[in-house]
């Protein structure tokens, strides 16, 4: 093999390893979780059998050994229902570490020689394929898709003068988008009577393809007449109808059973390709090229406008602008969602986590996930891998209470930890959720005041949630002990640092005795955003459209109306609240402000503020870029709060990206800011 | 009486195809339009009896244009014309009244196909 050649080999390899030695993780997890399973098991063989051939024929042989005899330990299982066994479990956990281990050895060209010695796991499987089992062999009942005799018999009683008629489809004419086609169908047969079960079971939020489905229909029309609807959009020999009776005596379930079995194959073999993450991101990367070159071209489309009337080539121009405006705008979007990654890939990576946490802290836990499908930016994902792994660490080590304690307080012994995600408008919640002892204010209270975090003044003025807030403050604990999980003080500050600068947010909330739940809030996405373009004192400023509710302009005659005095603060009423006024130039220390322009009504979390700026220029989407390497401590720029960042406008020159939740932050410290 | 089609698509190369397609096979091409506005303007003044309304325009792109059309005409008959990948496009179509979708490029069988089912129902 020609070196490059072979380091693409090796990358490949790696690249599988990984995801085949996550699949093998989660299977020993979940027999160890919930016995024995037939399709785990053979999800664990496929991945073992497969790391097997690829390790052997990169001459990998420890790797090799060691998934063979795995791979022999598993065959054991299928042949011999009934015999896994706690020290199985533990055996093949031995081996997965041991497989990771070999596989970073492997990453740092360590030599075979060099791998730890392995001889005596080899064994140990040895040792249990050579045990005798009884070679009784359990009836493999495969059962059949039918509605349960329950389901039937309700939908006898509602069937009465309805007609129940199962419906299947096979799309024969239709070869792209067929799901598409199956919402069509089952949208133009909802407005005919009620739909009682579709299969797949969520027909409508199925995508791709879908050659076969079913639904089941309870309506008042003949089946003659629902036919004649369906051939309104697929031919007679694309379906079947078959009436209740015929469910009744199975004739249909043959059928359904064909469906599910084809379905289940198609949907194995979805079509995808693997890309090079860094291919994407280079991609990207052009995308947001060609996004501040669009803007630069509506930018000279505008002097065109003005100044060429009579220009035909000109008008040409003018005329392809705008489709290459939208061009890119369209690919914008598709680059963002080939970027999208369901949060389940990182959540995947948690149970062993967890298993691991509780085996040391002595607690029984129960992970749950929800919305594992949520898709996040791949950037931003990655980001937030390391702040969940500290939360549940915390919930599992400080919020979790040992079992014992539950069972006193009258809970379940066994914890549960939940990790949710959902989307909420422009965002995606990440939300750490446990059951366990909850915070108590007072202990915050108490460590804040030891610690000189707060005063006893500020601490009065301070709601709840505020209080909750005090525990990601630099060098905060409350941990009574010191140990490897979590507790030496430098937890959530970090946890927090690093959500920000995600430009997302951290919210926790908390019940005593009943437990916490913290919520991350993310952006959708980085990149690119649309926003606001502002101007003060010659400058141009971008501020992100998320953070924006309104924009009012401000002049002679309604200058006393909006803006007013209180306690030698200037405030804006507006929708009546009361909020803060900050004066951009004043903020930035460029000088004096002025009297006329506009107040940018922004905030976040329901902390709102107005800010003043000499003019509006419009909206316009910008392509983000970081001045990590000039903003902070200790760089180039200093500090300067109330910036995240710069973008390039259409005519090429500079302009800094506003970060309101800074603005706020900074307005906040100095002891102004008004809450809602 | 041939059947009045409104053909809606902002490539010029889409419109003389489906224009030839449709009038080889018998139907008469009342319009066409290359964005939504012009869409809506000329459903209002030649009254079609199927358009075909691709989905991807600058303007007014066709699901807003459908919108409008089946606001004015509940009755319209709105054939979506998607590339593909935009389900969630031909989704949100269906939902608001489309009555079928054709996925680009198409086969002359299957547009005619479409349309005449369209028309049946």
């Amino acid at each position: 093999m020609e070196k490059i050649d072979f380091e693409k080999f090796k990358k490949l390899f790696l690249q599988e390893a990984d995801e085949q030695l996550e699949v093998m993780e989660k299977a020993v997890m979940e027999l160890e979780e919930n016995g024995e399973n037939r399709k785990v098991i053979d999800e664990f063989f496929r991945m073992a059998h497969s790391l097997k051939g690829s390790a052997g024929s990169m001459g990998y042989s420890a790797i090799a050994d060691l998934t063979h005899q795995m791979e022999n330990v598993l065959d054991k299982l299928r042949n011999n229902p009934g015999s896994l066994n706690d020290d199985i479990t533990d055996l093949l956990f031995i081996s997965i570490d041991t497989l990771k281990h070999l596989r970073e050895n492997v990453e740092k060209d360590i030599p075979e020689e060099e791998n730890p010695d392995i001889q005596h796991i080899l064994e140990r499987f040895q040792d249990f394929i050579s045990i005798e089992t009884d070679g009784k062999k359990k009836a493999n009942v495969e059962k059949k898709i039918q509605l349960t005799s329950q389901e039937l018999k309700n939908l006898k009683e509602k069937a009465g003068e309805n007609n129940v008629l199962l419906l299947c489809f096979e799309l024969i004419q239709q070869q792209e988008m067929q799901s598409m086609m199956a919402f069509l169908v089952l949208n133009n047969l909802k407005d005919e009577g009620e739909i009682v079960k579709t299969f797949p079971h969520h027909l409508e939020e199925v995508e791709g393809d879908l050659p076969y489905f079913s639904i089941l229909i309870c309506t008042e029309k003949k089946e003659e007449d629902l036919v004649k609807l369906v051939e309104q959009t697929l031919d007679r020999e694309e379906f079947k109808v078959f009436p209740l009776e015929d469910i009744e005596q199975g004739k249909a379930s043959d059928y359904f059973q064909e469906i599910k079995e084809n379905f289940s194959r198609r949907d194995e073999s979805r079509d995808s390709i693997r890309v090079d993450i860094e291919k994407v991101d280079q991609l990207m990367k052009l995308v947001g090229e060609l996004v501040i070159d669009k803007e630069r071209l509506l930018e000279i489309s505008k002097n065109i406008k003005a100044n060429s009337r009579e220009n035909s080539e000109a008008q040409a121009l003018l005329q392809t602008i705008p489709h290459v405006d939208f061009i890119a705008t369209e690919l914008h979007e598709s680059v963002m969602d080939i970027r999208m990654y369901p949060v389940g890939s990182i959540f995947k990576r948690f149970p062993r986590l967890v298993r691991d946490i509780s085996k040391q802290t002595g607690k029984d836990i129960h992970l749950e996930f929800s919305g594992e499908d949520t898709e996040l930016d791949r950037t931003i994902l990655q980001e937030v891998f390391d702040p969940l792994v500290h939360l549940l660490r915390n919930a599992i080590d400080h919020g979790i209470e040992a079992p014992s304690q539950r069972e006193k307080s009258g809970k379940p012994s066994r914890g549960t930890v939940a990790l949710n995600a959902w989307q909420e408008e422009n965002n995606i919640v990440i939300e750490v959720k446990d059951d366990g002892a909850g915070i108590d204010p007072e202990k915050i209270k108490t460590r804040a005041l030891e610690k000189g975090l707060v005063t006893e003044a500020q601490l009065e003025e301070m709601d709840q949630e505020s209080i909750l807030e005090l525990i990601m403050e630099p060098g905060f604990s409350t941990s009574e002990t010191v140990n490897d999980l979590s507790g030496r003080g430098v937890g959530m500050d970090v946890v927090r640092t690093n959500i920000e600068k995600l430009d997302g947010e951290v919210e926790i909330s908390s019940e005593k005795g009943n437990g916490t739940s913290i919520k991350i809030v993310l952006p959708l996405t980085l990149a690119i955003v649309q926003a606001l373009m502002v101007r003060e004192k010659g400058n141009d400023y971008a501020i992100p459209l998320s953070a924006i509710f309104e924009t009012i302009a401000v002049n002679g005659q309604n200058y006393k109306e909006v803006i007013k005095t209180v306690k030698n603060r200037e405030v804006v009423v507006w929708r009546d609240q009361v909020i803060p006024l900050i004066r951009l130039s004043e903020f930035f220390l460029l000088g004096d402000s002025h009297q006329e322009g506009f107040l940018i009504i922004g905030g976040v979390k329901g902390r709102m503020m107005a800010i003043m700026v000499e003019a509006v220029i419009g909206e316009q989407e910008i392509v983000i870029k970081s001045l990590g390497d000039f903003l902070g401590k200790d760089k180039l720029f200093g500090e300067i709060p109330g910036i995240s960042g710069a973008t390039i406008k259409g005519n090429g020159e500079v302009a800094l990206i506003l970060d309101i939740q800074g603005i706020l932050k900074s307005f906040k410290k100095g002891g102004e800011a008004i809450e809602r | 009486m041939s059947a009045k089609v409104l053909v809606v698509d902002d490539a010029s190369f889409m419109r003389l195809n489906l224009k030839n397609i449709l009038e080889s096979e018998g139907f008469e091409i009342i319009g066409e339009g290359t964005n939504g506005q012009e869409a809506i303007k000329l459903y209002q003044a030649e009254r079609p009896d199927v358009v075909t309304m691709d989905i991807t325009m600058p303007e007014m792109d066709g699901l807003a244009a459908m919108e409008k059309i089946i606001e004015m005409d509940p009755q319209a008959k709105i054939i979506m014309v998607s590339a593909m990948g935009q389900e969630t496009y031909i989704k949100k179509a269906i939902l608001k009244g489309a009555k079928n979708f054709i996925v680009k490029p198409f086969k002359k069988e299957k547009i005619v196909e479409t349309l005449n089912k369209v028309l049946a129902s």
